[in-house]
This record gives C-alpha cells, sequence and structure tokens, in this order.
C-alpha cells in the first residue's frame, strides 16, 4: 500500500508532510487535523506550522537538536504511532464570511470566452460556490481558496503584469483568491472588492479554514 | 544617531519574523544571520537584536551621542572621522563623529550595530523590515538604547571570523523533486557553474546555467517555501530563495543550501559563479552544530577577556 504521506526536509529547521491525495477538500481538513494535533503536543522547539493544500510544513528552532538528531526520525516515528484515522475527527465548525465583489475584472471577458460561457453564466457559476481557504501566502493576507466549480478552470497569463490592483479577485488555474494590496501578479482578473483582506494590527481578514462564499454588488 | 544618507537598500533587520507565515507574512530577517549573530555576540546583545544591513554605496552615519559599536560581514572599507576601521571588532564613537563607507572590497552585505541595540519600532515581535508592506517604515533619526562608554582598560580584542570568497562550492541537501531530475540535469547541477544574474535580490538569487528538467512535467501546487528553497523554474533555470522569500510557492524544489552557504551566499554578488555540492541532511545538521560550536566558543573567549580586563 502506498504510505498516506511523504516527508521532505525544507530546511535545517523545517520538514514537510505530503499527503499523498488528490486535492480538494478532504485532503485540505486532514491537513488541518494535523496542524491541531502538532499544536497540541506542546513541543517547545515548535515554531509554527504552514498548511496549504494537501502539505503542511513545521517549522522548527535550534532547541530541537538538543534532544534529538533528525527532523525525518522525530516525525517518521511521530506520524506512525498517530495514524490518520486517529488525528481529532471533532473538527469545529469553519466560519462563513462574505466577501462583496463587484465583476469588473479586466479579464473577465477573455475569462468567460475561455470558459465558452456568457458573462453572466460565469458570475453566476462564480458566486454559488462555498470556497475553503486552503492557504494564505504570496503576500500577507492572500487567501488561496479552494472548490471553485471545474468549468471555470483558467490557466494563468503567460507574461505576470507588473502591477495587480488591491482587491482584485483573481483565478490561477484551479485556484482563486483575492490581492489584498497591490503586487505583480499573474492571474486572471474577473473582479473587485473593497473589503480590506489584511490590516497591521489585525492581520489577515480570513484564517484557513475559513468558507467564503462571493456576493455581487 | 542621524542617517544622513539612507545609502542603497538600507534596512534594519534582526533574525526574522516567525509565527505569521501562515497569515501570509514572511520572515525576513538579515540576509547573512551568521554575520549578525557575530555582530551581536561582539557587542554583548541579545542574539536576536536588530542592527542596520548596509548595501554599496552605504548611508552616512553622524552619531549624536557616545556609543560602542562594531562592523561585521562585507568589507566596505568603513571610515569613523576618516580613520579606518576594521570588522568584527569594538569601537567607540563619540557625538558629532561621522561614520562612512568608501570602497566595496568585499562582500555584498555590511551589519552595522551598537552596544545595547537601536531604538525602533517592531511589528509581530520583531524589527526587520518587511519588504512587501515596507514597515515598519525606516527611520533616518534613532535614539539608541545604551549611552556607553568603552573603559580604558578593556581591551579591544578583535575576532577572527572570515568568509571564503575563494571557494565557490555551495553546499546543498537534495529533496523534494530532486530525485525526478534527468540524467543530464543532475549531472549539469552537480558539476558546472551557475552564474548568479542581476535579477538577484533579498528575495532570491536567479541562477544562470545549464537548463535542468525534470523527467517529466508535474502539476505543482503551491506550498512552503523558505530561505535556502531551490527551486527549478519553468525555464530550466534556477532560483534559490533568500529572506525576503514569500511563504508559499508553486516551482518545482530540488532541495536546499544549508544554512551557512545561505550566509556566504548573501554576500556573493551578481556575475559571481557557483557550483552546487551536494550533502546530507545529517551532515548540514552537523556543520550547523558546529557553527553554533564556533559562537560560544567566541563569546566564551570575549567574555573571558573582559574579566581579565
Amino acid at each position: 500500500m502506498k504510505s498516506p504521506f511523504t516527508l521532505s526536509i525544507l530546511s535545517e529547521k523545517a520538514i514537510c508532510i505530503f499527503l499523498n491525495k488528490k486535492i480538494g477538500l478532504e485532503a485540505h481538513e486532514e491537513v488541518l487535523k494535523i496542524k491541531k494535533s502538532l499544536k497540541s503536543q506542546n513541543w517547545p522547539w515548535l515554531v509554527e506550522t504552514v498548511p496549504s493544500y494537501n502539505s503542511i510544513s513545521i517549522f522548527v528552532d535550534f532547541s530541537f537538536y538538543n534532544s534529538n538528531t533528525s527532523l525525518l526520525t522525530f516525525f517518521e516515528n511521530w506520524f506512525s504511532e498517530n495514524v490518520m484515522d486517529e488525528f481529532d475527527s471533532n473538527f469545529q465548525e469553519s466560519i462563513l464570511k462574505q466577501i462583496p465583489i463587484k465583476y469588473d475584472g479586466i479579464d473577465l471577458d477573455y475569462v468567460s470566452n475561455y470558459c465558452k460561457l456568457s458573462v453572466n453564466e460565469f458570475v453566476a457559476l462564480y458566486s454559488k460556490t462555498i470556497y475553503t481557504v486552503a492557504m494564505i501566502g504570496f503576500l500577507p493576507g492572500f487567501p488561496y481558496l479552494l472548490g471553485m466549480d471545474e468549468r471555470l478552470f483558467v490557466p494563468r497569463k503567460n507574461t505576470p503584469r507588473l502591477k495587480v490592483a488591491k482587491g482584485s479577485v483573481g483565478i490561477g488555474g484551479f485556484q482563486t483568491g483575492v490581492y489584498p494590496s497591490e503586487s505583480p501578479g499573474g492571474w486572471q482578473i474577473i473582479g473587485t472588492t473593497a473589503l480590506e483582506l489584511f490590516d497591521l494590527e489585525k492581520l489577515s481578514y480570513l484564517s484557513i479554514g475559513d468558507k467564503v462564499t462571493f456576493k455581487p454588488i | 544617531m542621524k542617517i544622513l544618507k539612507k545609502g542603497v537598500l538600507s534596512t534594519f533587520q534582526d533574525q526574522g519574523r516567525f509565527g505569521y507565515q501562515s497569515v501570509g507574512v514572511n520572515t525576513g530577517g538579515a540576509m547573512d544571520s551568521l554575520a549578525l549573530r557575530l555582530l551581536n555576540i561582539i557587542l554583548g546583545n541579545h542574539s536576536n537584536e536588530a542592527a542596520l544591513e548596509i548595501h554599496f554605496p552605504g548611508p552616512h552615519i553622524e552619531f549624536e551621542e557616545s556609543c560602542i559599536f562594531a562592523i561585521t560581514g562585507a568589507d566596505f572599507n568603513a571610515t569613523l572621522n576618516e580613520k579606518l576601521l576594521t570588522k568584527n571588532k569594538i569601537y567607540q564613537a563619540k557625538s558629532g563623529d561621522y561614520l562612512v563607507f568608501k570602497h566595496k572590497l568585499n562582500g555584498e552585505r555590511l551589519y552595522f550595530g551598537v552596544k545595547g541595540g537601536f531604538e525602533i519600532s517592531d511589528w509581530l515581535h520583531s524589527k526587520s523590515t518587511n519588504a512587501q508592506l515596507n514597515f515598519p517604515e525606516f527611520s533616518q533619526i534613532i535614539a539608541l538604547r545604551n549611552k556607553c562608554e568603552l573603559e580604558n582598560s578593556q581591551v579591544n580584542y578583535g575576532v577572527s571570523f572570515d568568509y571564503d570568497f575563494v571557494d565557490k562550492k555551495i553546499r546543498f541537501v537534495p529533496s523534494f523533486e530532486f530525485d525526478e531530475l534527468d540524467i543530464e540535469s543532475k549531472d549539469s547541477l552537480l558539476n558546472s557553474e551557475f552564474l548568479i544574474t542581476k535579477d538577484s535580490n533579498r528575495m532570491g538569487y536567479r541562477l544562470s546555467g545549464e537548463p535542468l528538467a525534470l523527467l517529466q512535467n508535474k502539476e505543482m501546487v503551491s506550498a512552503s517555501v523558505t530561505k535556502g528553497t531551490i527551486q527549478l523554474l519553468p525555464d530550466g533555470q534556477l532560483i534559490v530563495l533568500m529572506a525576503d522569500a514569500q511563504v508559499s510557492g508553486g516551482y518545482p524544489k530540488l532541495g536546499f543550501v544549508i544554512e551557512k552557504d545561505v550566509s556566504k551566499l548573501s554576500q556573493l554578488g551578481f556575475q559571481s559563479k557557483i557550483e552546487f555540492e551536494m550533502i546530507s541532511y545529517e551532515l548540514a545538521v552537523e556543520i550547523m552544530l558546529q557553527t553554533e560550536k564556533t559562537f560560544n566558543l567566541i563569546n566564551k573567549s570575549l567574555k573571558l577577556c573582559e574579566k581579565e580586563n
């Protein structure tokens, strides 16, 4: 049987656990269960865990090596003792958040055409989905959303734009997300939101695991 | 202390901002974290104290009070009131003294710090400037926490700690998609030279060399990356992620440059050539532990010098 996960060393002080599973809600919920389980260990050397779609990276500090010799050995043992099924199954209810969206993106016509849909059909399909925040990365507060309708998958632009405006809602392959600040970027822009996604004090408006819908305005 | 001219790319950096990668805030921190570590040992500061990371041309600094300072990392012919300074050594500055950097001799990044540290604002437990948010903002007038003077009896021992700029070897540990490289690519990675291109900065070093390829194109999904990660770009070229790396990346990863050699790499500039040497994870850990030991020894010997005087 294929092992349910693969461990890869990311640096002297980080290791990545990759689930050998199809990208989707199931894989992501498993990632969040592992995160919770890791956190509950209260290891003094654990710095942080960074989840993604189907993997989670564990960052440690130097003191890990005061009592251990290898991240690989340590986590191979830990995972074999903590079989996936045993990870806490009382998974907490996610929070549903709404993002107001104006479908005025510069690539909306191109994207609808690519999907062989009318703009109205495209907008209806995009708005009806409940998305899950799979990871936050690229920029502070940038959510990578899971769950987009397969009919809306559009490859990212061949040449990234030097400037994508703050609040732009974009599609990159099977992923969709929102630029919380102006930045270079290669995703197809379908709309904009006025919602602030990152604040220096409150940090990210969205958290990994949150459910999100887009409300047309 | 007043920074009269900012210089190119000067930022305050400590060892980085940890704990916020899952909200997309990258760690940042000093490019040459070992040089910063050494600086804080020499000054007797906390190991995570922030220093000014300086590139050439450097800033012009005027002291407004007495303090003890030191410089580590690159060699930019630093002078205090026209008197040439040596790196890895402590100096006394008095009000009105003037620190400038005259020529670029060796290395790319110099660290300038004061005993007791700079009075600068922090954000999320770190004083490093987050490049994506440009926050905390750079300030040109900085108060010092400690207005101290060197005692006459204090002997000024310089610390011997240097880079081997002649040796072009950068050691890495293979991981992730390394085994999926085709045979020619593995051979090129291990046996040919790579040039550091001008598109290299605090985010990453873009290299130019024989294009590499995986045996099979692979559908990649964004996942966590960090300082030292070696990524394979679609055109077959490599990028080594540095201190300002984003928290996630979607390119195949071939492994990571070991901590000690990330510091060395950060002191190499455009047009420098490097060669990769593959080592095991176990050896990488051993090198890290050895470096730690060296720092502890330097720390102990400096404390001993202070006591004897």
